[in-house]
C-alpha cells in the first residue's frame, strides 16, 4: 500500500477495498450479459421466452464453470508434468 | 474530481464522506455510460440492419425492445453471478 493510503482512516480503506469489488462484480456481469446475450437472444421482442430466460442463466452459471475448470485443468496438468510433458 | 458543497476540514480539504460520495458517484456515472454503449451496440447490431437516412419506426421500436430485453438480461445474469458468488 502507498504511503497515502496508509494514512487515510480505516473506514476509507474499507470503502476502497468494497469499491474496488464491487467494481469487479459489475465488471463481470456486464462482460457476461454481453457475451450471453449474443449466445441465447435471438431478436428481441416484447418480453424474453422461457427458454432465451434459461439460456441466459444457464449461460452465466456455465460461463463461471468454465473459469474455474480452465484453472483447474492446467493446475492439473502442471502436477502431472513428471508424466506428461508439456 | 470536483468536491464541491462547503469545504469541511482545515484548509477546504474535502471530508473523508464527501470523497467517498463523489467516488460512489463516479462510479455509477461511469457504469452506466458503459452500459449505454453496450446495449448501444447490442441494439444497433440486431436492429439497423440496413441503415437508411434516418431510424424507421420500426427501427425505433425495435430499439426500444431491445433496451427492455437487454435490462432484464442484466438482470437474470445479475441474480445468478450472485448466487454462484455466495452473495444473495
Amino acid at each position: 500500500m502507498s504511503q497515502k493510503q496508509q494514512a487515510a482512516s480505516a473506514d476509507m480503506q474499507n470503502f476502497l477495498v468494497q469499491q474496488q469489488a464491487k467494481a469487479q462484480l459489475q465488471q463481470t456481469i456486464s462482460r457476461l450479459t454481453d457475451e450471453c446475450w449474443t449466445k441465447c437472444i435471438g431478436n428481441p421482442g416484447n418480453y424474453m421466452s422461457s427458454k432465451e430466460q434459461a439460456c441466459m442463466d444457464n449461460c452465466a452459471r456455465r460461463f463461471l464453470e468454465s473459469t474455474q475448470f480452465v484453472v483447474k485443468y492446467f493446475q492439473a496438468k502442471a502436477g502431472g508434468q513428471q508424466h506428461e510433458g508439456f | 474530481m470536483e468536491y464541491g458543497g462547503a469545504a469541511s476540514g482545515s484548509g477546504g480539504q474535502p471530508s473523508e464522506s464527501q470523497v467517498m460520495d463523489a467516488v460512489q458517484q463516479e462510479m455509477s456515472i461511469a457504469f452506466l455510460q458503459e452500459f449505454y454503449q453496450t446495449v448501444r451496440d447490442k441494439c444497433f447490431d440486431k436492429c439497423v440492419t440496413k441503415p437508411s437516412s434516418s431510424l424507421s419506426s420500426s427501427e425505433q421500436q425495435c430499439l426500444a425492445r431491445c433496451c427492455d430485453r437487454y435490462a432484464e438480461a442484466t438482470q437474470i445474469v445479475t441474480k445468478a453471478v450472485l448466487d454462484v458468488s455466495g452473495l444473495e
